[in-house]
């Protein structure tokens, strides 16, 4: 009796799972993924207006213009070299082919030693080295200021220009060597991220 | 028997009851109570755009980079130079009978900049034809000379003894009524 149940219970089960084999449906799911490289920057170059001479006190109209190619060019009491550098930022990994938005800072103010005086650049501008004539307007981190398909050894070099404005030097602003990198300056920030 | 085959073959059905088991995942877990959103676990670990059927998606890294440039300038008040004394000037223009004669001899120059800047001093000595009593054109100019032009000075703040650059050339020395010096001064 008790062989017996244990193979009526095996046999029923079978006969159970038997049909519900029929039920069965299979089916397959394709995996796709697209990879990009990691944006990495680098091989910055600071953005040098050189010596600027000047008479007076700096004002309105005062000014030194970089082309994203470096030349400068001076108005008002404002008197300098022709050339100076523009800033630059190499594009160092990322995926050939996607597009690209390019974001930086408006503006940047210049301190001297003491971080007493100041100065800025505005209108600051940014573009690839194979369109430097088409200089982009820089809208601020967080707002796109150019796009552009990326393209290594093409257009993987951003450069910047800018003004450098008389209008917003300090009140007690006198001659010496001034920079982002001083004490209260402020340098241009410039993000590229993927669209 | 074996209870722990009978176990497994009861329990085959109960796997077999969903026909689309293998396409939808999330059914079949909520049957055995157990709730979990794989949609909403692979957006918030991927960080990267998804649909929902998972037939692409793109997986990367750092999507951005960031960094930052400095700008520099150096500022540098303009460079003046002045006669130190009221040596150059044309005395008596009034008299039209005005002959050549010699009006200047040495002087001194003062010059005003950035200290430790080097700037060069032109001079000139510019002859002029006298139109009206008080109006006159320069004709002819003619530089100092050889010590004097674009000579290379030192310059400073404030009167002082550095400051000051004395013109000996003998082309000043020997100028005449109807001319003057100018003079120029930038840096280097």
């Amino acid at each position: 009796m008790k062989i017996f149940n244990k193979k009526t219970l095996g046999l029923a089960a079978i006969a159970l799972a038997l049909p519900m084999t029929v039920m069965a449906a299979s089916t397959t799911i394709e995996a796709t993924a697209s990879f990009r490289e990691a944006i990495t920057l680098g091989g910055e170059v600071d953005m040098a207006f050189g010596q600027v001479d000047y008479s007076g006190t700096p004002g309105a109209g005062d000014t030194v213009t970089m082309d994203l190619s470096g030349n400068l060019t001076s108005a008002g009491n404002f008197t300098g070299a022709a050339t100076g550098t523009a800033g630059s930022v190499d594009i160092q990994t990322g995926t050939d082919g996607l597009t690209i938005e390019v974001q930086c800072d408006t503006t940047a103010t210049l301190t001297d030693a003491a971080g007493s005086e100041s100065i800025q650049v505005n209108n600051i501008s940014v573009g690839t080295i194979d369109n430097l004539g088409s200089p982009s307007a820089c809208a601020g981190t967080g707002s796109a200021a150019m796009t552009f398909a990326l393209s290594a050894g093409t257009n993987d070099t951003l450069k910047l220009g800018g003004v450098l404005d008389g209008n917003t030097a300090s009140a007690g602003f006198g001659g010496g060597a001034y920079s982002t990198a001083n004490t209260s300056g402020d340098n241009i920030e410039v993000v590229v991220i993927y669209q | 028997m074996n209870y722990k085959i009978f176990h497994i073959l009861l329990a085959l059905p109960l796997l077999m009851t969903s026909p689309s088991m293998a396409n939808d995942y999330k059914q079949v877990l909520n049957e055995n109570q157990i709730t979990y959103d794989y949609e909403a676990d692979i957006q918030a670990a991927a960080k990267v755009p998804y649909n929902g059927n998972i037939s692409s998606a793109v997986v990367g890294g750092t999507a951005s980079g960031g960094t930052v440039v400095d700008v520099y300038a150096k500022f540098v008040p303009a460079a003046s130079v002045e006669f130190k004394h009221d040596a150059f000037f044309m005395p008596d223009f009034d008299n039209i009978d005005l002959k050549a004669q010699t009006y200047f001899k040495n002087t001194e120059v003062k010059i005003k900049g950035v200290p430790g800047e080097t700037a060069v001093l032109s001079c000139e000595i510019q002859y002029m034809e006298i139109e009206t009593i008080k109006s006159y054109t320069p004709v002819q100019a003619q530089e100092c000379g050889h010590n004097l032009v674009k000579q290379k000075v030192l310059a400073s703040t404030g009167d002082t003894l550095q400051n000051n650059v004395e013109l000996t050339d003998k082309a000043i020395q020997t100028a005449k009524y109807d001319s003057y010096v100018a003079l120029e001064i930038t840096y280097l």
